[in-house]
C-alpha cells in the first residue's frame, strides 16, 4: 500500500512536469499544479482522518505540504528569483500572498505537530489542517481573474470544512459542559 | 514603427474632406483613387517580414493562438482557444455610428481596404504573461478620420458580436461576465498611430481564438482592452462603461495601461512571465512604448489606472 502510494505520487509528479513543460506559461503551470494537488491532498487527508485512517491521512497530508512547499518554492526561486525585497514587498502588501504564506504556515506547523511524539497535540493539527483548508481556499479562489468551477468548490469546501469542524468542536465542548453540570 | 508616407499623409487630408458628401461606395473609391487604398492584399501583407525592434523574441505561433482569454467560450484558454476558432465569421459587418458625420457599416472587405501594416507589438495581460506578436492592420486613426467624429465626440466605445448561437458562454444560465464585451478609448488613444485594428497575425488572418475577424489591438494597455471580434464602434460623449470596469472597478480601471508600479490588487504588475519561457522580465511602463505618455500628461496614473 505504502509502495503504491508513492508511486501515484511519483506519477501525480510526472504528470505535472509533463503539463508543465508543455505549457504556454510554465511558471504558472507550476502554481497550479503544486497548488491544487496540495490542497487536493489536504482535502483527501481531511476525509481519509473522517473516516478513521488515522495513519494514511498523516501520510497524505505530508504529501500536501510537500506540494505545498514546491508552490511555495516556485514564487521564492522561478517567480521571484530571490528577490528578498520584492518577497517582503509581496508578502506586506497583498493579502493574495498573506493567505498563501498563512496557509504554508499552518500547513507546515501541522506537519510539525503530525510526528509520533507530538500525538497529544492532535486536536491543535487538526485545527490547523482545517484553517488551512479555508485560508487554502480562498488563496485559489482569489488567485484567478475570473474563477471557474473548480476555484468555487475549493472555496466551498476549504470554508465549508473548517464551518462544520468549528460547530463540531462547539457542540462537542457544550456536550461535556452539560455532562459535567449533570454529574 | 512604419512612418506613413507623406504622399499619403498629404492625400489624405484631400480625401477626408470629402468624405462627408460622399457614401460609402465613393469614399473608397475615391481613396482608391489618391492610393490610399492599398495596392497589397491582406496576403501580400501577411507574408511581407516586419520590423521587430522590441528587443524580444517574437512568440511562438502555437502559443500565441492557443493561450489565450475569451470568456465568451470558456474562461479555460485552451478550451477558449479550441472552440473558437470554429467561429463562423462569414458575413461579418462593423457598424461605426455615433456621433460622427459618416456612419458606415463596414464588411470585412470593406476592412480590407485600408492601408495594412505588419507591425510587431509586445503585448502583456493583466495577469502578468506577455508575448511577442507580429499583427497585421489598419490604424485605427484611419477608420475615424474616415468616419468624421463631431466635435463633442470625446470617447470612442467597441462593442463584440452579442449572438448566444455563436458564443456558449453568452447563452450560459451562469456566465462568466456581463456581454457584450464592451470596450473603450479616449478619442487621442484611439488616433494614436500605434492603436491597431488588426485582421491577422503572424502570417495568417486573426483566429477565431485571437479575435477574428477583427479586433483591436493597444499595446501600450493590458489585454483585456484589446476587444475581440468587433461589430460595432460608436463615438461618445461621455466615457463608456467597460466590461471590467462594471465587473471589478476596485481591479480595472478604464485606462488600464501597462504600470509597473501600480499593482493588481490581487498581484504585483512589476513584471511578466514571458511566454514560452521560464523566464521573468521587467514590465516596463506603458509597455516600453513611451511615445504614448504626453497623452497622460497630467494624470495621476495611480489614480486613474
Amino acid at each position: 500500500m505504502k509502495k503504491a502510494f508513492c508511486v501515484a505520487l511519483l506519477i501525480a509528479l510526472g504528470l505535472s512536469a509533463y503539463e508543465i513543460f508543455s505549457s504556454p506559461d510554465p511558471l504558472k503551470a507550476i502554481y497550479i499544479h503544486t497548488g491544487f494537488y496540495s490542497f487536493g491532498f489536504c482535502v483527501l487527508s481531511v476525509l481519509l482522518a473522517w473516516l478513521k485512517r488515522r495513519v494514511w491521512a498523516r501520510r497524505v497530508g505530508l504529501a500536501g505540504l510537500a506540494f505545498g512547499l514546491l508552490h511555495l518554492l516556485n514564487f521564492i526561486i522561478l517567480d521571484k528569483y530571490f528577490d528578498i525585497y520584492d518577497i517582503l514587498k509581496q508578502i506586506s502588501t497583498s493579502p493574495f500572498i498573506q493567505l498563501g504564506l498563512g496557509t504554508f504556515m499552518l500547513l507546515l506547523g501541522a506537519g510539525a505537530l503530525s510526528f509520533r511524539t507530538s500525538m497529544r497535540y492532535k486536536k491543535t493539527r487538526s485545527a490547523l489542517v482545517y484553517m488551512a483548508l479555508a485560508l487554502g481556499g480562498i488563496h485559489i479562489f482569489l488567485g484567478v481573474k475570473i474563477p471557474e468551477l473548480i476555484e468555487y468548490i475549493c472555496l466551498g469546501f476549504g470554508l465549508g470544512a473548517c464551518f462544520v469542524k468549528f460547530i463540531l468542536i462547539l457542540l462537542k465542548n457544550k456536550n461535556r459542559k452539560f455532562k459535567k453540570h449533570q454529574i | 514603427m512604419q512612418i506613413t508616407d507623406e504622399k499619403f499623409f498629404k492625400n489624405r487630408r484631400e480625401f477626408i474632406k470629402l468624405g462627408a458628401m460622399a457614401s460609402l461606395t465613393a469614399i473608397t473609391a475615391k481613396a482608391k483613387a489618391l492610393g490610399l487604398n492599398s495596392d497589397d492584399s491582406l496576403k501580400q501583407v501577411l507574408q511581407s517580414q516586419a520590423i521587430n525592434n522590441t528587443n524580444k523574441d517574437i512568440t511562438d505561433f502555437k502559443d500565441a493562438t492557443t493561450y489565450v482569454n475569451f470568456y465568451e467560450f470558456s474562461t479555460n484558454k485552451s478550451v477558449a482557444a479550441k472552440q473558437a476558432n470554429s467561429l463562423d465569421t462569414s458575413n461579418w459587418s462593423v457598424e461605426v455610428g455615433g456621433l460622427c458625420d459618416t456612419p458606415m457599416k463596414l464588411s470585412y472587405d470593406d476592412l480590407l481596404k485600408f492601408k495594412l501594416y505588419k507591425r510587431v507589438y509586445r503585448f502583456r495581460c493583466v495577469e502578468a504573461w506577455s508575448m511577442v506578436v507580429p499583427w497585421v492592420g489598419f490604424e485605427l486613426k484611419q477608420l475615424i478620420e474616415l468616419s468624421r467624429p463631431k466635435s463633442d465626440a470625446k470617447y470612442i466605445k467597441f462593442t463584440t458580436l452579442y449572438d448566444p448561437n455563436k458564443f456558449p458562454d453568452q447563452a450560459s444560465s451562469f456566465p462568466a461576465i456581463t456581454y457584450p464585451y464592451v470596450e473603450g478609448l479616449r478619442l487621442d488613444e484611439a488616433m494614436h498611430p500605434l492603436t491597431l485594428i488588426a485582421l491577422g497575425m503572424y502570417d495568417k488572418p486573426l483566429l477565431g481564438a485571437n479575435g477574428a475577424p477583427v479586433r483591436l489591438v493597444v499595446p501600450w494597455k493590458y489585454g483585456f482592452k484589446s476587444i475581440k471580434s468587433i461589430v460595432k464602434i460608436e463615438f461618445t460623449s461621455e466615457q463608456p462603461r467597460t466590461t471590467w470596469q462594471s465587473l471589478a472597478p476596485h481591479e480595472y480601471g478604464f485606462y488600464a495601461n501597462v504600470n509597473p508600479d501600480v499593482a493588481h490588487p490581487r498581484w504585483s504588475q512589476a513584471k511578466e512571465r514571458v511566454l514560452g519561457s521560464f523566464s521573468r522580465a521587467n514590465t516596463l511602463l506603458f509597455n516600453g512604448y513611451d511615445e504614448v505618455a504626453p497623452l497622460y500628461a497630467g494624470m495621476d496614473l495611480r489614480i486613474e489606472y
